[in-house]
Order: C-alpha cells, then sequence, then structure tokens
C-alpha cells in the first residue's frame, strides 16, 4: 500500500486527536518512533504509558511528547499493522516498530470506496503482488493459479493465453462465468495479458455476494479489483527497473509418450491379427511393407499361432511411402519438431515522483514470449502515466491510462502433432517440400507446416485503458467523485494462406483474411461519500452513485485470393486476382445503475453495512430491464472485545447478497432474421430460383433465433461466515469461510427439441444450482533465533454443487441417464452419464454370455447395471464429477541475511478428468485408424498378456467403445511446484555507492515437478486434450531501485 | 492514525448535505428518465418478424434454399442411408473409422446415437421450419402478394414440406407432424412422434403434394420453382412406396400390394408422361453440369460454383463434398465406393442381364483389354475404374493409386456425382465440392415408378415398353463418352419372353432400376419397398467379403454385418430427441 500517501491522508486527523491532551506530569519525554522497514518516521502511533490512559500520538515526523509520572515509566507503542513494542522511558528516545506483514490497517479497494482491512466484514482476499512482479508469465491472472482460497485458474501454455479465472465454484451455465475486473475503477471483463504486472500496486478479489453486490449486475461471479501504482511522496525521484529473461522448456513431464515407427508397426500389424487380417496386406494402406528387405524389425504376436511372427519394416515403394516415391520411410519425432526452448523477457522501468500537491508515476513494461512451439510468439509494450494534482483544498484530479500494443501469432498444432504417423518425415526427399500424410491415414497436416506456414500470421492490438477523475471535498468528510473510465481496444488481423502440395493435402489457391475490430467500453461513474459520526462512538460511512456502460463492437474483415506471388509483403487484398468478400458487424450494450451503500462502525468492535444497487441492461426488455441487488453485513471485533495480549485480531463475520448476471449476448431477447446470402455452406438464404447460373441470387431470411421479452436477470444470492484472526505477536495468522451460493433464473440458451425447427434456439431463464464450500488460509511467520526468517502459508478450498432445477423444456440438453436427470441426481453441472467398465472379455465364453451387442474377446466389458442380461443404453450411470474433492495451495518463504528463498506449491486432490487422449493412446482405431498413437498400446491385451487392463487393438471399433464410459474417467489428483525462487539483495552499503537504493537478484524455477495419480495415463493433468502444452521454465531477474 | 476518521456530524454541515442529497437526487431522476433510451439497443444486421413477414417472398426463397443447406454429415440425397447401407457400394474414406457411417454400412452397430443420424433429422425439421414459416406468413396476409401468387407460393411450399417429410418419414418412421396449425397453436413441444400412424403420415404428406398439384403451373417461369409435373411425381412415388405396404418386410412386398395406389401411380405418371420432359439422349449428359437443367430433370436441388454466385463457399454440393476420388482432385476423400456386387450386376450375356449368375465370378473391365465379358454401358458412366478415363477423359485415367484405402473399400469410385476432372472443383481445402445438381427426380427414374406400376397392375408390355426405351437409350450411350469401353460393351432389348410373367417382369424391373440409378442414393430405399432387403443384403455381405480385385481382398468388416428385418427397415429415432421431453416420443421397433 502506499503508506506515505495514507500517512498525508491522515495526517489532519492525526494533528486533530493530538489536540487531546494528556493531563501534566512531572517528566515530559520525547523521541522519535520509525518504521523498521524503510525508517521513515510513523505518523499516528499511539504512546501510552503503560498501565494509565496516559498517551500521546505521534506527529507527522514521527515525534512524542508525553510527560509520565516518573521516569522510568514503560512506554509502550502501539500502531495497527505494526508489532506493539514497550519500552523504558528514556529522553530521546528512536523506536524502531515493525510492521506486521499482514497489516490490518492496509487500506484495500471496495466498491468505489477504501476500507480498512480491519472493516471488512465480507469474504476479501488481498493478494500478495509482490510474488507477481517477479513471475514468468504473460497474464497476472496466470500467476494467480493456487493463490487465493477459493479462486481457481486454469490455463493452458501459449505465450498469449490467458487465465481462465473462476471464483467459487460454478457460478453460471449459458451466460459467462468469468469475473468482473475493476481496474482504477473502470470495469472491464477484456483479459489482462496486456497489463503491466509490475503497475499492479494492489489486488483484491471480492469473493462474497455482499462484497461484490455493490457492482450488482456483474457481480455473479466475484469482482478482482485492480489499483496500479502512483507517485510516492519523497525527496526524490524514485527509479526502478526489472529485468527478467526466461528459458521455457517442453519437458518430458508434458510430454505425450508416442510412439516411434517400429513401436506404430507393431501395435498396426498387432491390430491387423487380432481382427484375423494380413498385416501386411493392412500395412500397405499406410505406405508400410512389413516384409521389407532392410528396414526396422518388429516381433508381434499372433493369436491364431499363439506366436510372435517376425516382421521388417520399411517403405512400401522400394523405401518410399509413398506411391510418388518423395517421402522415405522415417522415424520422424513430431513433437521433438515442432518444439523450441523458448525464451522470455520482461523490462520494467518506472519513475514516479509526488509532492503534497501533485503525485505522478511513469512506467514503460515490455514483454515477449516465444513459447515453446516455434513459430508462435506473443509481445507486448505498454507505457502507463498516473498522476493526480491537488488543485485547492476542495478539488482533486487525476488520471491513470495505460496504452499498451501486442503482437501474437497463434497456432494449434497439437493434436496434428500428436496423430501424424512416425513413419511420414518431416519433408520430402527434396529437403524443402512439406511431407503429408499417406494413403489410408486421415487427412492431417503436417504440424511443422503449419506452424511454419503461420508464423507471420499476427493479431495485433493496440489498447487504451484508463480513466480520469475529478474529485471533491466540499466539506469534510464528504467525497464527490466523478470518474470517466475507457477500454478502447483495436485489433487488426492479417492471416495468409499458402499454397502447399503435402502428396494428398495440398492448397492450389493463395489467400489472406484480413481484419479490423473494434472495442470501445466507457463507463462513467459518480459517487459522493460521506463519512461521519453520531453521539461519539457511531460511526457511519454511506455512499450514493450513479454509473452509466456503454459497450459497441465493431468488426470488418476482407478476404481475398490468388495472388502472382506468395509473399507477406504482397499479398494484400488490393494484389488479389481472385474472388474477395468482405464481412463485418456490430454489436453493442449498455447498462444504467443506482446504487447506495451504508456502513456502520461501533467502537471499531461491531462493523455492519448495508448495500443496494438497481441496474438496468439494455440487454433485457422492458419488463425485466432493472434487477435490484441488495446484501447486508455484520461483523464482530472479538478482540476488541476480549482484549487478550495474545489475540492481535479476531473477527467473526457474517454476510448475505444478491448479485446478477447478464452476461449473455446483447441480442438474446430478440427474434432474429438473418439474410444470409453465403458466409456459411451450410445455412445459407440465397437460392438460384430463376436458374440463372451465375450472377447474385434471390435471397431470403432466416430465423435463428426467438424472441423471450421476459427474460430477466439471473440472480445469485450468496451467505457467507468467516473468521479473520492474528495471533500470538501477529505470528500466526489466517482466515476461513464458509458459504453457501445459490444460482437461479440462470440465462441458458439450451439445446431443443429439433421438432422447434431453425430459429428453436432461444434464451430463458432457466435451471438453478446450488454450491456450498468452504475457504481457509493459514499462516506462520517468525524469525529464529539465529536470524533465519520464515512466513509459511497456505490455502485449502473445496465446494460441493448440484444442480437444484431444471425446466422442463431443457431437461433433456444436460445429462442424464434414462431414468436421472441432475436434479434427480443431486450431481453438479458438468456431470456425466455413461457405462461403467468392469474389466476385459479374457474368453470366448464370457463374449458368447455377455448380452453385449459386439461384444469381443479382449474388448471392454461393460457392466450390467439393470441386471437384464443386456447391455444397453439402461445400463448407464453417472460416472463423472467435475468438482474437485479440494485444492490447495502452499507459500513457503525464507529470509536469512541478504538471501530469500521462496517455493510454491499447488495441488488438486480427487479430481476427476476425462480423458480423451485415450482415444489415441489406448486405441487403434476409435479414431484416425493409422494415425500415430501412444506407446501405451503396446502392452494391450492378447492371449498372451492376459493381464493387460489396455484393450485388444483392432482395425475396427465395432464394439463402440469409444461410447463414454468409466474407462476414460480417471483421477487427475496433482501436486505441482509452481514456483522456486532464491533471491539475494545486494548490501546497502555496496549500492549505495552506485547511487542505488535497493537491488535484486534472483533465480527461479516454475512448473519444475509433478506429482499425479497413478491412475492417471496422460503426462499433464492440467491437459488432457489437445491444448498448447504447459512449459517448465528457468528465469533468472534482477530488481533496482535509484 | 492511520485510519478512516469519522466526522463529527455539525449542525452547520447538516444544511450543506441535505442540499447536495437534495441535487443528488434529482439529477438521479434526470438520468434514470434518460436512461430509458440509454438502454434501449437494438441489434443490427438482422431483421425483425414484422419487416420479414411482410416480405413472404423471401421466406418462400428461403424455404427454397435449404434445398441445398445440407452437408455430408446429413446429405439431404441420402447418400449414406440409400447406397452405403445396400449393396450398391462401400463408405470409403481412410477407414471404417472414418466418419460415422461404417454403422450404416454394416448394420449390426447401428444405434439411436449415432451422430449423423441426429444431425439429418435436425437438419430436416430445420427445412420443415422454413416452409412452415413461410406458410404462416402469406396465410396469415395473402393480400401482400395477391390471391393468385399467394395460391402458388403456398403449393410451392406445401411440395418442399412435402419433400422433406417424405425424407423423415421414410428414413425414421416414427416421426411427429409439423405444420402451420401445430407452429400456430405452440404445440411442437406437445406434439408426439406417435400421433399419427405411418400411413396417416403418409396421406399428410401426399395432401401437401396435391395440393401443390392442383395450384401449380406445369411450367414456372423461374424454372427453379417446383411444378405441377414435379409435384405429380412425388405423388407416384408416395403411392408407389405405400403401395407395397407398410416398408416392415413381414408386411410389405408382392403379397401386400395395393392395387388401388398402383393405379395411382400410373394415373400421375401419365402427367409426368404427357409433359414436356422426357429422356436426355445421352445417358452420360445426365450427369455433367452442362445439362443439368436439361429435360430429363423434373426437380433438381440446384448447385453454384462460388466464383459465380457471390457467396464464400459457393452454393455447391457439400452433400457429396467426401465423394471425390483419391488422388485426382485437390482433395479427394474417396468415399461413396461402387462395390464388385454392383460392377457384377452390369454384366450382360447377350445384352441381357445375368440374373441369376452375376456374382459367380468377379469380372474387372480393363480398358484395352476386353475379354469375353460384356458390359451393360451404363457401368462406364457410374463406376470409375483403374486403367479407365476418369468422367471421359483420357488426359485423367484412374489408376489403382486412385484408391485411398484398397484392402478396406477396393478400387472402384463413383462418378456421377463429379464434373469432369478439367472442369475443376468448387472450392479447396479442406474441402472440395462441386457445382452438381443433385436430382430429386430424374424422367427417367419417373418412367421406372410407372413400369412398376404396370407390372404390379399386369400392364407387362407397357412396362416392358418404358424398360426398352431406357435400355434404348443406354445402348445409344457409348459413341459420345465411352467409345473406349465400346469393345466390351453390349446391351439388348428385352424380348416379350421376359415380360410373360409378373415375377419375370418384376425381376427386370428391379434390375433396371438398380442399373440406371445405381449410386443415386435409392438402392435401399428400393430393396425396402419391395420387401426383399434382409435375403438380398445378408447374402451380399456374405459374398463380398471374399471378393478380391488384382489379388487384394476387401471389405472383411462385412463378416460383422447383418441386416436384421423387422428392426431395420427404418433407421433409429435419434437418442438426443428421445430425451428432451421425456416421453414425448417413442422409438422405432426394435431398437
Amino acid at each position: 500500500m502506499p503508506r506515505k500517501l495514507i500517512k498525508r491522508m491522515c495526517s489532519l486527523a492525526v494533528l486533530l486527536l493530538m489536540s487531546l491532551q494528556m493531563l501534566a506530569q512531572e517528566t515530559t519525554i520525547n523521541g522519535t518512533v520509525l518504521s523498521g522497514t524503510d525508517n521513515e518516521p510513523i505518523i499516528g502511533v499511539t504512546v501510552r504509558e503503560k498501565g494509565t490512559k496516559n498517551a500521546a500520538i505521534t506527529d507527522l515526523d514521527g515525534n512524542f511528547n508525553l510527560k509520565v509520572s516518573n521516569a522510568g515509566a514503560t512506554l509502550e507503542f502501539s500502531y495497527i499493522g505494526y508489532t506493539t513494542k514497550s519500552l523504558a522511558a528514556t529522553q530521546n528516545m528512536k523506536v524502531v516498530m515493525s510492521e506486521d506483514a499482514q497489516s490490518l490497517n492496509e487500506l484495500v479497494v471496495v466498491g468505489y470506496q477504501t476500507q480498512r482491512k480491519a472493516d471488512l466484514t465480507g469474504a476479501v482476499a488481498v493478494v500478495s503482488t509482490k510474488s507477481l512482479k517477479t513471475s514468468a508469465d504473460t497474464d497476472p491472472m496466470r500467476a494467480l493459479q493456487g493463490r487465493v482460497a477459493g479462486m481457481t485458474v486454469s490455463t493452458d501454455g501459449s505465450p498469449s493465453g490467458t487465465g481462465t479465472v473462476r471464483i467459487r465454484g460454478i457460478g453460471s451455465i449459458n451466460s459467462s462465468q468469468d469475473p468482473l475486473y475493476i481496474v482504477d475503477g473502470v470495469p472491464t471483463t477484456r483479459a489482462l495479458n496486456s497489463l503491466n504486472m509490475n503497475d499492479i500496486e494492489s489486488m483484491q478479489v471480492l469473493k462474497d455476494a455482499a462484497s461484490a453486490s455493490i457492482y450488482g449486475s456483474r457481480a455473479a461471479n466475484g469482482v478482482i479489483i485492480i489499483t496500479t501504482r502512483h507517485g510516492q511522496k519523497g525527496d526524490k525521484v524514485d527509479i526502478n527497473f526489472s529485468a527478467n529473461v526466461t528459458a521455457q522448456y517442453y519437458s518430458s513431464q508434458s510430454k505425450m509418450k508416442l510412439n516411434n515407427s517400429a513401436q506404430y508397426a507393431t501395435e498396426m500389424a498387432q491390430a491387423a491379427l487380432n481382427d484375423g487380417l494380413d498385416p501386411v496386406a493392412y500395412a500397405q494402406n499406410y505406405g508400410l511393407n512389413l516384409n521389407a528387405a532392410g528396414g526396422t524389425p518388429i516381433s508381434v504376436y499372433d493369436p491364431a499361432t499363439g506366436q510372435y511372427n517376425n516382421y521388417t519394416v520399411g517403405g512400401y515403394y522400394d523405401g518410399y511411402i509413398n506411391r510418388k516415391k518423395t517421402m522415405l520411410y522415417s522415424d520422424t519425432d513430431w513433437l521433438d519438431a515442432i518444439s523450441q526452448t523458448g525464451i522470455m523477457q520482461n523490462y520494467d522501468l518506472s519513475v514516479s515522483h509526488a509532492t503534497d500537491k501533485s503525485s505522478v508515476m511513469f512506467s514503460v513494461g515490455y514483454k515477449n514470449n516465444q513459447g515453446i512451439l516455434k513459430y508462435t510468439n506473443f509481445d507486448n509494450i505498454s507505457a502507463r502515466i498516473n498522476s493526480t494534482f491537488q488543485l485547492t483544498k476542495e478539488i482533486k484530479i487525476g488520471e491513470n491510462v495505460t496504452i499498451s500494443h501486442s503482437n501474437q501469432v497463434a497456432s494449434s498444432p497439437m493434436e496434428n502433432a500428436l496423430k501424424m504417423s512416425p513413419t511420414v518425415p518431416l519433408y520430402e526427399e527434396d529437403g524443402t517440400t512439406f511431407s503429408g500424410p499417406v494413403g489410408g491415414m486421415s487427412d492431417r497436416q503436417n504440424p511443422l507446416r503449419e506452424l511454419y506456414q503461420n508464423r507471420d500470421n499476427n493479431l495485433e492490438t493496440w489498447r487504451i485503458f484508463g480513466n480520469a477523475f475529478v474529485e471533491l471535498t466540499p466539506i469534510k468528510g464528504l467525497t464527490l467523485k466523478s470518474n470517466f473510465g475507457l477500454d478502447y481496444a483495436t485489433g487488426f488481423h492479417n492471416y495468409r494462406t499458402f499454397t502447399y502440395y503435402s502428396d494428398i493435402v495440398s492448397n492450389n489457391i493463395p489467400k489472406t483474411d484480413t481484419g479490423q475490430s473494434n472495442d470501445c467500453v466507457w463507463t462513467w461513474s459518480n459517487t459522493a461519500n460521506y463519512n461521519f459520526t453520531l453521539a461519539k462512538d457511531h460511526n457511519f460511512t454511506v455512499l450514493l452513485g450513479t454509473e452509466a456502460v456503454k459497450a459497441i463492437g465493431q468488426s470488418f474483415s476482407a478476404y481475398a485470393e490468388s495472388y502472382a506471388l506468395e509473399t507477406n509483403d504482397y499479398m494484400w487484398p488490393d494484389a488479389s486476382t481472385g474472388v474477395q468478400k468482405a464481412y463485418g458487424s456490430q454489436g453493442s450494450n449498455t447498462l444504467f445503475s443506482l446504487f447506495g451503500k451504508i456502513d456502520y462502525n461501533w467502537k471499531d468492535m461491531l462493523l455492519a453495512s448495508a448495500t443496494i444497487r438497481r441496474d438496468g441492461s439494455s440487454r433485457f426488455g422492458k419488463n425485466h430491464r432493472y434487477g435490484t441487488f441488495p446484501a447486508a453485513t455484520l461483523g464482530f471485533r472479538l478482540s476488541e472485545l476480549l482484549k487478550k495480549d495474545w489475540i492481535n485480531d479476531l473477527k467473526l463475520r457474517a454476510s448475505w447478497g444478491i448479485t446478477g448476471n447478464q452476461a449473455i449476448n446483447n441480442t438474446a431477447r430478440y427474434a432474429l432474421y438473418t439474410a444470409d446470402y453465403g458466409t456459411s455452406r451450410e445455412s445459407s438464404t440465397a437460392y438460384d430460383l430463376t436458374l440463372q447460373g451465375s450472377g447474385t441470387f434471390p435471397s431470403g431470411f432466416r430465423l435463428t433465433q426467438s424472441a423471450n421479452d421476459n427474460l430477466k436477470w439471473e440472480g445469485t444470492t450468496q451467505y457467507n461466515i468467516g473468521l479473520d484472526f492474528t495471533l500470538f505477536n501477529s505470528s500466526l495468522y489466517g482466515t476461513v469461510d464458509a458459504y453457501v451460493k445459490k444460482v437461479e433464473d440462470m440465462l441458458i440458451s439450451p439445446a431443443f427439441l429439433a421438432a422447434l425447427g431453425e430459429g428453436g434456439a432461444t434464451w430463458l431463464n432457466g435451471p438453478s444450482l446450488q454450491d456450498n464450500g468452504m475457504e481457509f488460509t493459514l499462516g506462520y511467520r517468525n524469525k529464529t533465533s539465529f536470524g533465519l526468517g520464515y512466513d509459511i502459508s497456505g490455502n485449502l478450498d473445496f465446494f460441493r454443487s448440484w444442480v437444484t432445477y431444471l425446466p422442463d423444456v431443457a431437461k433433456g440438453s444436460y445429462a442424464h441417464t434414462p431414468t436421472e436427470d441432475l436434479v434427480q441426481a443431486k450431481k453438479p453441472y458438468g456431470s456425466r452419464v455413461g457405462y461403467v467398465v468392469d474389466g476385459l472379455y479374457q474368453t470366448e465364453e464370457e463374449v458368447f454370455a455377455s448380452g453385449q451387442p459386439n461384444a469381443r474377446l479382449g474388448g471392454l466389458k461393460y457392466a450390467d447395471l439393470d441386471g437384464n442380461g443386456i447391455i444397453n443404453s439402461n445400463d448407464q450411470t453417472w460416472i463423472f464429477n467435475p468438482v474437485p474433492d479440494y485444492s490447495w495451495g502452499l507459500n513457503i518463504s525464507l529470509n536469512y541475511k541478504n538471501f530469500d528463498l521462496s517455493m510454491f506449491w499447488q495441488g488438486v486432490m480427487g479430481q476427476d478428468v476425462y480423458n480423451d487422449q485415450k482415444f489415441q493412446t489406448d486405441f487403434w482405431s476409435l479414431t484416425d485408424a493409422g494415425s500415430n498413437k501412444g506407446n501405451r498400446m503396446l502392452a494391450a491385451w492378447t492371449k498372451d498378456n492376459t493381464s493387460s487392463t489396455i484393450p485388444a487393438l483392432t482395425t475396427n471399433n465395432t464394439g463402440d467403445e469409444g461410447r463414454a464410459s468409466t474407462y476414460f474417467v480417471e483421477t487427475g489428483s496433482y501436486l505441482k511446484l509452481r514456483t522456486l525462487q532464491i533471491g539475494y539483495n545486494f548490501p546497502t552499503s555496496l549500492i549505495k555507492k552506485v547511487k542505488m537504493s535497493s537491488a535484486r537478484f534472483y533465480l527461479s524455477g516454475q512448473n519444475l515437478l509433478t506429482i499425479k495419480s497413478s491412475g492417471y495415463t496422460c503426462s499433464d493433468p492440467e491437459n488432457g486434450n489437445w491444448a498448447y502444452p504447459h512449459a517448465t521454465s528457468l528465469s533468472m531477474g534482477l530488481q533496482i531501485g535509484f | 492514525m492511520r485510519r478512516i476518521k469519522y466526522n463529527v456530524l455539525k449542525l452547520k454541515h447538516m444544511k450543506k448535505i441535505f442540499n447536495i442529497i437534495a441535487i443528488a437526487a434529482l439529477s438521479l431522476g434526470l438520468t434514470t428518465s434518460c436512461s430509458d433510451d440509454f438502454l434501449d439497443v437494438t441489434p443490427t444486421g438482422v431483421a425483425d418478424g414484422e419487416t420479414v413477414n411482410n416480405n413472404p417472398e423471401k421466406l418462400v426463397t428461403a424455404a427454397y434454399a435449404i434445398l441445398g443447406d445440407d452437408w455430408y454429415q446429413y446429405p439431404f440425397n441420402l447418400w449414406p442411408y440409400g447406397d452405403v447401407s445396400s449393396d450398391d457400394c462401400l463408405k470409403g474414406g481412410s477407414g471404417t473409422t472414418d466418419t460415422d457411417y461404417h454403422q450404416i454400412e454394416v448394420w449390426t452397430t447401428l444405434t439411436p446415437t449415432l451422430g449423423p443420424l441426429d444431425e439429418l433429422w435436425y437438419h430436416l425439421y430445420e427445412a420443415v421450419s422454413r416452409c412452415n414459416r413461410a406458410l404462416i406468413a402469406i396465410e396469415n396476409n395473402p393480400s401482400l402478394l395477391g390471391e393468385d401468387v399467394s395460391k402458388e407460393r403456398i403449393g410451392e411450399l406445401k411440395f418442399l414440406r412435402g419433400h422433406f417429410y417424405y425424407k423423415l418419414l421414410t428414413m425414421y418412421h416414427n416421426i411427429p407432424w409439423v405444420d402451420e396449425t401445430v407452429v400456430n397453436n405452440n404445440a411442437v413441444e406437445k406434439t408426439s412422434n406417435t400421433e399419427f400412424s405411418y400411413d396417416e403420415l403418409f396421406k399428410k404428406i401426399i395432401a401437401d403434394f396435391e395440393e401443390a398439384y392442383n395450384v401449380l403451373p406445369a411450367k414456372q417461369t423461374d424454372g427453379g420453382r417446383a411444378n405441377k409435373i414435379a409435384a405429380a411425381a412425388y405423388l407416384a412415388k408416395c403411392y408407389l412406396t405405400i403401395a407395397w405396404g407398410d416398408g416392415y418386410e413381414a408386411t410389405d412386398g408382392v403379397n401386400n400390394i395395393n392395387q388401388q395406389y398402383m393405379q395411382k401411380v400410373i394415373e400421375y405418371t401419365d402427367v409426368v408422361k404427357n409433359s414436356d420432359y422426357g429422356y436426355l439422349e445421352d445417358y452420360g449428359d445426365i450427369f455433367l453440369p452442362e445439362y443439368k437443367n436439361s429435360k430429363e430433370s423434373i426437380f433438381a436441388v440446384q448447385h453454384s460454383d462460388y466464383e459465380d454466385d457471390n457467396t464464400k463457399y459457393g452454393r455447391a454440393n457439400w452433400a457429396n463434398c467426401l465423394n471425390g476420388v483419391w488422388g485426382m482432385w485437390t482433395c479427394g476423400w474417396d468415399f461413396h465406393k461402387p462395390s464388385q456386387d454392383l460392377v457384377n450386376a452390369f454384366k450382360t450375356k447377350d445384352g441381357l442381364p445375368m440374373f441369376d449368375d452375376y456374382a459367380k465370378t468377379d469380372e474387372h473391365p480393363i480398358n484395352g483389354s476386353p475379354t469375353s465379358q460384356k458390359w451393360d454401358p451404363r457401368l462406364f458412366h457410374t463406376v470409375g475404374m483403374p486403367t479407365f478415363p476418369y468422367k471421359y477423359e483420357s488426359e485423367h485415367t484412374l489408376t489403382t493409386a486412385n484408391s485411398r484405402t484398397p484392402n478396406t473399400y477396393g478400387y472402384y469410385c463413383s462418378m456421377k456425382e463429379v464434373p469432369q476432372r478439367s472442369k475443376g472443383e468448387t472450392y479447396n481445402t479442406p474441402w472440395q465440392a462441386f457445382a452438381m445438381n443433385d436430382y430429386v427426380f430424374r424422367y427417367t427414374d419417373v418412367m421406372l415408378m410407372r413400369a412398376e406400376a404396370e407390372i404390379e397392375t399386369g400392364n407387362l408390355s407397357e412396362a416392358r415398353t418404358i424398360i426398352n426405351q431406357i435400355r434404348q437409350r443406354a445402348k445409344n450411350s457409348v459413341a459420345k463418352h465411352i467409345s473406349y469401353a465400346s469393345s466390351q460393351v453390349e446391351i439388348a432389348l428385352y424380348p416379350e419372353s421376359y415380360f410373360a410373367t409378373k415375377e419375370m417382369a418384376r425381376k427386370c424391373l428391379q434390375w433396371e432400376c438398380r442399373l440406371e440409378m445405381a449410386m443415386e442414393g435409392e438402392r435401399f430405399f428400393d430393396l425396402k419397398r419391395w420387401g426383399i432387403a434382409s435375403k438380398t443384403l445378408n447374402a451380399y455381405f456374405a459374398d463380398e467379403q471374399n471378393d478380391k480385385y488384382d489379388g487384394q481382398t476387401y471389405a472383411k468388416y462385412y463378416k460383422d454385418a447383418h441386416f436384421t428385418a423387422g428392426k431395420n427397415e427404418f433407421f433409429p429415432v435419434p437418442y438426443n430427441q428421445m430425451y428432451y421431453i421425456p416421453g414425448l416420443y417413442q422409438q422405432n421397433k426394435g431398437y
């Protein structure tokens, strides 16, 4: 927190209280109180003669004068946020107080106002931003994974990727589940990867409805408040510089285990032999000769003879795998071919200064992330200027603005990389033509070609994000503020498709898709904040406000084909000689809100607040345009009542509130008739009625959505009780929260009965669900006698969720067994049904007796749940629960002399993963027979290997074994060492010589270790499909201040 | 003190505060009243219901447009369900896991959960809804188009609706009937798929076609619109289908023939016969894009190329986008591959089919190497074979390399749905399609229906006349396009003796249907109508898996195939549809 700033804000108050002069005593003691953190004076420290009511308060310079009864008196220095200190009174005392890490007096930004952390009565997590500044991540949200109890961040590993944030369980079904971000008072739901992490001063997560309800309609998924840095008052200009270089690796812990060519051919031959087919003939489909004169020897079990057959694998066409004889039989490691060691760099420079009248902060940040897949990239440069000016005693103006530029090249080659056969070379024999699949292989693209030809297909984004405000203080305690916020982003993309001839997959038309999109959101809020005291101990703060938000999005793009030259410079639509098309659209929405809040504080012991917000949204019809969102909280500071030495703070709090969700399409309530001349292949409204053959055809309208004028807000009611404690000289601290969250009238656009036909889609207020959960945060910090400081903190959270209501028309759209829907089964949204796999068929007799259609030896055996002797859809049950048992994070930081070490572990326990990769790692022919597979299959069931749990390979999925079943459900529990960092602070004596005020060097590793359930067959529990893989990385960095 | 300081509330402040509150309240009041305007945001780039309903012609156009709004996963020409399911054709592609159609090919693994079944059902009802929406707009306000035009458009829409319902009913049996009354009563979600029997549903479809027949002109100024002749053809087809029975083998076939319905077929095909439509002179021309709206074409789904129609992807034939042969096109995925059994069926002896021993041996015509085996010329127009020019162009000759997975699907390819290679393709990467019309009815098809009805009503000689006309045209279709095969071709007209008995005549007719209409999506539905699907298919499954081409075995997967009579005549009601509203729909028997 900007401590000096707060000091200044509080100084007037301090002076006032100083006038509470004590009765004259015998001796006057004077002295200065300094902060141990920065040696700056502390204003407003209570200096009390122990055992008396005699006290004084330090002034602006940290000085105090106190008349004491005798010279040997003990003085007690207390200041919230600092450890209380007792010292014998002497003249000219120099008292150094040490700060509590978890400062209770810290001011936190909550809705439209700031509040002391000690006064909070809602579930608000204050995020330590320190670790963000050294994190090797381009998105601040990704860096928060596991840091906040009750907040789940999921992400892929792509350079431009952003974290998907979920607060407290499942918040909605069809409308958005993303939290609302408030950056310097301006709401946004746009990703934050263009934000410079070093600019972040503080971050608060408002988890319960009561805290968030001041943001009403958009707060149902929680609110994350971010405040950026300001200039700090001081004699000199502060200059800070930091740099970080990270090397990222595609390490074995996230790499899929694939076949090499010999293993691939072995599995292929095994599948054929199991089916009684001639493997030599079968392999020809894939360009392989199993009786090659020279090649790789393999040995495959033949169930017909009970012997192992030996083959030699080579290319079918004289060593080539294609008939044209351009691709030599190879042993390609496709993952290796597309990956690289990616370098990521982060630099930040900031300059700031502040006086009594003004403050200015300027910063520039640059980040560049190459990613671990070749030819993918993200870079961002941003500049920020934050300033405030106190024009008169009553008027203050200020602004915070950041301009950033990002450039990203994204590609998703993973599925092709996994599926491309290792027998295919990277290039044809000429060494330059990218190879492609052959024969019976599915039409997969060469992933390296995809990456390479995509290398300049960039999306460039400029974003201006900021706000300007004027603040009036006409009378003491009253603040009127008008704040205008703007979030403007303009993106330009230029995607080129070049020609290529990769054997059977080819493209002979060069084409471009170029376009621009503009997204502008402005927010204008006006607030009045007044705090006053009635009858001495009754303190009130009243907030009233209005807010208007308008969002407009526009996009325009052009498609053009046929170019004489295929270069980036040439391929612009002007130069195209073929078909040219233009596309464009616009959408907008508005919100208007009124809100008020009253806070009450009685002797710092009893705390209460009430909030109400009324929001109108353009997304709803006149009947239901406005929604009202009330909330109330109550807090009780037990510590103020008990007044025990060992209790620094103890607070019990309870809250209730309603928040809303309206994150649906702008046009959700309307009937939409569109004229689709021909932007889609299968939903055109144009037809050649007149048999003209060419030109523009007659075109009509089609209904794409039916109207619902009764659409209204989705509402979330949440109850929360919590306990905050700081004990034993502030060494033990923690928070416990329990909540009940009921989401009602969820906005959905469900799948619908086909007979309704086109336009059967409609938005409606449908299902309800409930989440119950608890969150724990506990920490212990201390210092050993030999000077090792340590701080160990952990968080843990869990929730249970279930659907409580489904409208009749939507029941079939959600998971259900033949007899039970989600409500009847009390299951969470996202649950899946399927068959229960009960091992593999071991004998022909078992197969024959099974009652399972198309059962096969060595195939999956489905349990006959209804016991009627037939396996059919009635044998399905609930097999997958998306809610983990619990999630946790553990942070350990140590410091000794100039060294510091921190370690962050994060884990999820009892989590079901539906492992789609198993289609490729456990079955030869569930999808893409002939594509590459996992090498797990080498251990599949045969008559010679009956203990295997992997089904026998087959060329043909006659048993429908890809149906949803427990075979694909695995326990995805994991524990990851997210960060390990060692830092060194250069000694002050040394750096003073070079006029530095601080200098720190650190080494850090990310994702160094993953421990996962033994039953999980994928490499990375966080990536059960084809997403951009997570990297393991090593970084080093430098942080210096002048 | 580092804390928020509370001010002592003093009287002199109170006044000020009240003033501020008053001003604030006032301004809030003002902003609130303005906010309703602020909150009115109307959608852009779309039309509202009122505008649309005042332009019913646009809704009619959209109803026509959906004829071509299909895709290989829900092809309205039903090629997977009419051909892959039958003895004419193998699925093709990269292997049995390529697309979900393998289940339709072997039948035993077919379950209601099969994805394409749901997609087809959904999209056909989408099509029905476009018709209903246009009907409602016109019927609610006939003055907009004038009485005459309104009547005509209603006729066209009912034709289109009948067309989509015909497909739904013959595919799925238990289907809900949704028409403009059901929509107006908001009763779609209460309409069961057993409210009407199969027979009643057919009557409803017939009623739609009858209305079209009664009001439409024999020739439309806009040639793409449905006319009276097309309606007559459809009426004939409806009656022909139900004339044989209810579709289930036990209660369908020669023992269940309804003579009255057969008479209707003759009645309506007479209208077609006496129209301007007729046989196109060369069989090969029927399947060339330059002849796409010839006199052979009674009703066809219009398709065009994106370079011609200003659309992004072209109103091309995406239903058949997988069906280009391997290695010939930029991306031909080699689906829809003729079976050896079909090729064998084209064998002739003395110019006539080898009814009983056609499949005893496998023969493979080789270009330039004639054997003693002779073939019906239509083989060379229908089936692409190694060594022969692909669609008549010798510079594009097929080889064994033009098969993607020969030891699964053999070496033949289908040529009717593709243009000549030199004419190019419509759009490439990742899909290619052809600007080839899909025939709903071509003249010959209607004449074959007529011949069928003539046989069943006892007029065998008339049937022979028709069939011989068709054969004569085939005979005449060698020189223009397939002269390279002339030495292997032999076809003759049926002598009277072949039409001496109903049984014999039926055999000739059914054979002729197979040859003439091969690979046009009809075969399975024909077998079902005749009540011979299980017999024919199960024999085929047993045989085809042992066939070889050039030493190469294929179609081994047919060992798992079996057609179950009493169940497989119809496809199951899609699983998803059964569960949207529990209890509303009933599954077909056997599934």
